[in-house]
C-alpha cells in the first residue's frame, strides 16, 4: 500500500516531479496527505517556470497592511478571497523578477486584467492592446510605474515571509529603498541578482555587502555601472573578502 | 558479511555487495569483521533477496552522492533495471521501504522512478485507482486546493 510509505519516501518519488506542474497538479488533488507534501514543492520557485496572473493574483492575497498600503494611493483593486488554505509565500525557494511584455510578464496581466478600480478607460483597452506605445507614452509610463509598486510590494512580502528564500533574482530596475533595507536584514539568501542603476543604489548594496555573511553569490551583471557606482561596489566587496 | 531478515532466515553475501547500503557500510567500518549476522528486523526474506540481487548486479557500479539528485529523469531505467521493476506493487513498495531504511540510495532512485513513471500522465482519480487511497477531501476543500492551485493545471 502506497499510504504506508513515509513522507520523506513520497518525497523521494514526487521529487521526480521536480518541475512537471501538470503531474504535480494532478498528485495534490489525490488527497489531504498528498497535498501537504506537494505544496511545499509546487510552490518552491513557481515564479523561475511561470508567469501566470492567477499565481501573482494568490501572491498578493499574502500582502500585509503594510504592503497593501504601498499600493493605495495607485487605485489598485488588490484581489479578495476568503483566507488561503497555505501561507504559499513561505515556501519559496527562488524569486525572481524580469523585465517582459505584458503577454508574458504575470504582473504586468493582473494589472491589465485585474488590478485596476472601475475608472479604467475603455481607450486605454483598445490601444493597450494595440501597442500604440506613442500615442499613449504617459499611460505606459503611469501603468509600469504601478507594475513595479506592485513588484517591490511582493518582494517585501517575499523577504518578509520565505524563511527559505535562497535566490532572489530582481533582473529589472525596481529596487527601492524598502527592500534595500530588507536584504539587509536577510540571513537566508545566498544568491542574489540584481539591477542597480544609479549611486544610490550601489551604495545601499554596499551597506549590505559590507556586513552580509550569508551572501556566496552576486550577479551584477546586466548593468551599465558608472566609475563611480563600481567603486563603492568594489570597496565593499575587498572588505568582505577580509 | 552475514544477515538475517526479519523472520530469522540468514543469508551470506560479499561485503563489497554488501557496502552498497551506507547502513551496513556505516555498520561493518565501526564494528570491524565479525561471524556475528546483522539482524535487519525491518526486511523480510524474500525482500532482502531482491535488494542482495540489485547490490550484486551494480556492485561495480559508481557511488552516487545524495547531493547528485538534484536533476531527476524518469525515463533512462536500463533494461535489467526495468525487469527488476516488474513486481507487484506490495513488493515494490517493500524495495522503497527497504532501500530507504538501508540507504541505497540507486535502488531508492529506481524504486521511486518506477512509482512516478505510474503516477504520470494520470489525473487524480486514476491516480487514487491506482494506488486503492481514499479521497479525503471534502468537495469545498478540493476545490479550494484546485483554485489556489489553478496556474499549474495546464503546464
Amino acid at each position: 500500500m502506497i499510504t504506508l510509505l513515509p513522507d520523506e519516501c513520497l518525497l523521494e518519488i514526487f521529487k521526480n516531479f521536480h518541475t512537471k506542474y501538470r503531474t504535480l497538479f494532478s498528485c495534490l488533488l489525490v488527497n489531504r496527505h498528498w497535498c501537504r507534501i506537494i505544496i511545499p514543492i509546487l510552490w518552491s520557485e513557481p515564479t523561475k517556470y511561470i508567469d501566470d496572473l492567477r499565481l501573482i493574483r494568490i501572491y498578493l492575497l499574502a500582502l500585509n497592511v503594510e504592503e497593501q498600503a504601498l499600493l493605495q494611493h495607485f487605485k489598485i483593486k488588490l484581489p479578495n478571497y476568503q483566507k488561503l488554505l497555505f501561507e504559499y509565500s513561505n515556501f519559496a525557494t527562488y524569486v525572481g523578477f524580469y523585465l517582459k511584455d505584458r503577454y508574458t510578464d504575470g504582473v504586468k496581466n493582473w494589472l491589465y486584467k485585474e488590478g485596476y478600480k472601475e475608472d479604467w478607460d475603455e481607450e486605454y483597452i483598445y490601444y493597450y492592446d494595440d501597442y500604440s506605445y506613442d500615442d499613449y507614452g504617459y499611460f505606459y509610463q503611469e501603468f509600469d510605474e504601478h507594475v513595479n509598486a506592485i513588484k517591490c510590494s511582493l518582494i517585501s512580502m517575499f523577504l518578509r515571509t520565505s524563511k527559505r528564500l535562497k535566490h532572489l533574482n530582481i533582473d529589472e530596475p525596481i529596487c527601492n529603498k524598502r527592500i534595500f533595507e530588507k536584504l539587509h536584514i536577510n540571513t537566508s539568501i545566498t544568491s542574489l541578482k540584481l539591477h542597480i542603476n544609479n549611486l544610490e543604489a550601489s551604495k545601499l548594496l554596499a551597506e549590505i555587502l559590507y556586513e552580509n555573511s550569508t551572501l556566496n553569490s552576486l550577479d551584477i551583471s546586466n548593468n551599465k555601472l558608472g566609475f563611480k557606482e563600481l567603486k563603492v561596489l568594489i570597496k565593499a566587496l575587498c572588505k568582505n573578502i577580509h | 558479511v552475514k544477515l538475517t531478515s526479519s523472520e530469522g532466515t540468514e543469508f551470506i553475501i560479499d561485503r563489497k555487495v554488501a557496502e552498497k547500503s551506507v547502513l551496513l557500510k556505516n555498520m561493518l567500518e565501526d564494528v570491524g569483521e565479525s561471524d556475528m549476522a546483522i539482524p535487519l528486523p525491518n526486511v523480510t526474506g524474500p525482500i532482502l533477496n531482491k535488494v542482495i540481487d540489485y547490490c550484486t548486479h551494480h556492485r561495480d557500479d559508481p557511488f552516487v552522492s545524495q547531493e547528485d539528485d538534484s536533476k531527476k529523469v524518469s525515463d533512462d531505467i536500463d533494461d535489467w533495471d526495468a525487469e527488476f521493476c516488474k513486481v507487484d506493487q506490495g513488493t515494490l513498495f517493500e524495495l522503497i521501504l527497504s532501500a530507504n531504511y538501508l540507504d541505497i540510495k540507486p535502488l531508492l532512485d529506481l524504486t521511486c522512478k518506477t512509482v512516478a513513471n505510474m503516477i504520470k500522465g494520470k489525473t487524480p482519480d486514476e491516480i487514487r485507482k491506482t494506488f486503492n487511497i481514499t479521497n479525503d477531501f471534502t468537495p469545498e476543500e478540493e476545490e479550494h486546493v484546485r483554485k489556489e492551485n489553478e496556474w499549474c493545471e495546464e503546464r
